[in-house]
């Protein structure tokens, strides 16, 4: 049974189901927001490296191919064969020395501005070198003076070539340094939108999860309950919902509650006697019929017992009908007491009653049923509001597997007669009733007697 | 029959003038007296740097352009005026120029020199500049002209072109003449010129060196764009290189 107020004031479920709608867009938003902000950084990445990086790598390629420009004007004015073609290199080396394309530090620029110093100092010894050869008589010391000067002059150029190579290739390193910074930045923003995309997808997971348990939790187990706690209703069973968590699936909860009190009512009402709350006789037929089949199935034993109370219509007569109602009343609440796991006690009309009882044999049934009936009248001899009853019974238990219930409720009848016609107040089983016939024993009562014709006397 | 002439004439002058919608015709102002930038042949034909470029840029441009002649003094306000859409005409950017035209991107770039007679051309550029002595010619409404008024003593010779400069100093009619490097470069290498030559180094001033642009009528405020598009896609399609290449000693850009 669901026990559960409805007046305290519970949550609704489609506030839960609002709030994970809101878990679940909030957490795709962010999603797909750190997504397109990552992406756009890594656009903007691009763009960068398009505009101001590119740009710069070309800047650093041009000035190594410059620097390789200048050393070729430098060797044309070491090693050129006439003045003009040096004196033209020594200009263009001057004015690429100082353009500026080697403005990309100051350690380039001053080794291109030494570089070109040098070639100004050897335009100025080789041009008067060649002029003076091209006189035809020169003066031997100034020419050698000059030839000497050119030679260490070259040996210098040889060695600044050197300074050039190197300068060149630390340009082209930068250059390819900033190409492989930029790619590896762009791979970093790559990996990062993969780790962001991933992180956030199994964090889109984790919450679907949380929301389906949620839903689960607080939606389907609880409606799965009430449809469970329903079939356990219909089969008669007894079911246990605990208190709802949200207002709706109380509402249901309660709802199964209802059902459950209705169904048992029209159960009680279709299956009891209103006034002894026993079982009525087609319920108990039927009870009885079940019993029978099971104990057949199972190779049990099984014993039926009719009980008459002796003499009731003269409790209705003296004492009226509502003593005599009361009376049936305890006596049933009496028998009820007895009755043991699995019997069953019906009233099958009047006064007449009769018990079921499963597992139970001939001898185990007449203790019961004699206890019963001692019990009956030293109780009712105590209780004020009603007279002293006394009550027969008879007894037949199940000896064969073709025996049928009606065949079984008769012979207990029969029984019952017996006991009646004995002089009541006592058990008589169907078994004995015909053994008495020859053996003249089988009833258990106070006064044992011989047994009378069977007539059907009612009290 | 009379009707009909003219009403085909109108048709012919409408579906040209079409014609020219679609396609774009530009006025390029040049002078053609600065080799090798903008000169003319023999043949009297417009050759150089800046008329390559031009040609090259009109071309990405997708436009039909023509030259028109223009002293360099009066570029700007031919611009202004819309005379002229745009001039490759050697600009470094000033304050004063940037409020009457537009300006391209860089196409190259440039230093100052000062050039002299071969005596001089261990000196100083600096020495020489605050010597009240010292008469330098300048292209008339240059960078050059206006860093000398404003930051030397010379007796400053305003000239309306720079070929006339050149035959002032060999007529020793002016002792020096200040010209951008490149230029000065041309000249001095031609075997007639050898008794001149740099004097000093190039003069370290941040008004006379450095990224060279195209001047573009502020008529056009488009245009400034499109142009950029274009010399940009020359840069990467290695045209700019190749008219460098054609016309100077190293990369100048």
């Amino acid at each position: 049974m669901f026990t559960d107020s409805m007046t305290d004031r519970k949550p609704r479920l489609r506030q839960l189901i609002g709030r994970l709608a809101l878990l679940l867009i909030v957490s795709f938003c962010m999603l797909i927001a750190s997504i397109l902000g990552l992406s756009h950084s890594a656009s903007q990445l691009a763009q960068e490296s398009q505009k101001h990086l590119l740009p710069k790598i070309h800047e650093h390629q041009r000035a190594a191919l410059n620097l390789e420009r200048l050393e070729h004007m430098g060797d044309l004015v070491a090693y050129g064969g006439n003045i003009s073609l040096i004196r033209k290199n020594a200009l263009a080396a001057q004015v690429l020395a100082y353009q500026p394309s080697f403005e990309l530090n100051e350690s380039t620029q001053k080794i291109v501005r030494t570089t070109f110093d040098q070639i100004k100092q050897i335009r100025t010894v080789r041009q008067k070198l060649l002029i003076l050869q091209g006189k035809p008589n020169n003066e031997g010391t100034q020419l050698n003076t000059l030839l000497r000067q050119e030679e260490q002059l070259r040996a210098l150029w040889a060695e600044q070539k050197l300074d050039l190579f190197e300068l060149q290739n630390r340009i082209i390193s930068t250059a390819t340094q900033m190409q492989t910074h930029t790619m590896q930045q762009i791979s970093l923003t790559h990996q990062k939108i993969l780790l962001v995309g991933g992180s956030g997808i199994t964090i889109l997971l984790l919450v679907l999860a949380a929301i389906s348990y949620q839903l689960l939790k607080h939606l389907v187990k609880p409606v799965q309950k009430a449809s469970n706690a329903l079939l356990s209703i219909e089969r008669g069973e007894d079911y246990h919902l605990k208190p709802a968590r949200y207002e709706e699936t109380s509402t249901i909860y309660h709802a199964v509650d209802r059902l459950a009190v209705n169904l048992k009512t029209l159960h009680d009402m279709a299956t009891t006697d209103s006034l002894t709350s026993c079982l009525n006789r087609r319920y108990f037929v039927e009870q009885a019929e079940l019993a029978l089949q099971q104990a057949k199935q199972d190779n049990q034993s099984l014993a039926l017992v009719m009980l008459d109370i002796d003499h009731f219509k003269k409790v209705n007569d003296t004492h009226g009908h509502a003593t005599g109602d009361m009376t049936l009343k305890h006596f049933s609440q009496w028998v009820k007491q007895n009755l043991p796991q699995g019997g069953r006690l019906g009233r099958l009309g009047g006064e007449e009653f009769a018990m079921l009882l499963p597992s139970y044999d001939e001898a185990q049934a007449m203790m019961l049923a004699d206890h019963i009936r001692s019990e009956i009248a030293e109780y009712s001899a105590n209780t004020e509001e009603i007279p002293a009853i006394t009550v027969s019974m008879g007894v037949r238990s199940l000896t064969a597997v073709t025996d049928k219930l009606d065949r079984l409720l008769s012979q207990a009848d029969k029984a019952l007669y017996h006991a009646k016609a004995q002089g009541r107040n006592r058990v008589v089983s169907y078994s004995g009733f015909i053994n008495s016939a020859s053996t003249g024993s089988g009833s258990s009562s106070p006064q044992k007697k011989s047994l009378p014709p069977l007539n059907r006397e009612r009290p | 029959m009379n009707y009909l002439k003219q009403m085909l004439c109108g048709l012919l002058i409408l579906a040209s003038s079409a014609e020219s919608y679609a396609q774009p015709h530009y006025k390029i102002g040049i002078s053609d007296s600065f080799q090798p930038f903008n000169y003319r042949d023999a043949g009297g034909e417009l050759k150089g740097f800046n008329v390559d470029i031009a040609r090259a840029l009109c071309k990405e441009m997708q436009a039909r352009c023509d030259f028109v002649v223009t002293p360099f003094s009066k570029v700007i306000p031919a611009l202004e005026e819309g005379l002229i859409d745009f001039a490759t005409s050697n600009f470094l950017i000033t304050p004063e120029r940037a409020k009457r035209i537009n300006f391209s991107a860089k196409y190259y770039r440039s230093t100052t020199s000062l050039i002299g007679s071969l005596d001089s051309s261990h000196q100083s550029p600096m020495a020489i500049l605050s010597d009240k002595n010292a008469v330098i010619a300048t292209q008339q409404s240059s960078a050059q002209a206006n860093y000398l008024k404003a930051n030397s003593q010379v007796q400053i010779k305003e000239i309306s072109s720079i070929g006339a400069g050149l035959e002032l100093l060999r007529q020793k009619k002016v002792d020096y003449l200040i010209a951008p490097t490149l230029f000065a470069l041309n000249f001095l290498q031609k075997s007639e010129n050898v008794n001149l030559d740099f004097i000093g180094n190039p003069i370290d001033h941040p008004d006379l060196s450095g990224s060279v642009h195209i001047g573009i009528s502020k008529h056009h405020p488009q245009l400034k764009e499109k142009m950029d598009h274009a010399l940009n896609a020359m840069l990467v399609n290695g045209q700019l290189r190749a008219i460098i290449n054609q016309y100077f000693p190293f990369d100048v850009y």
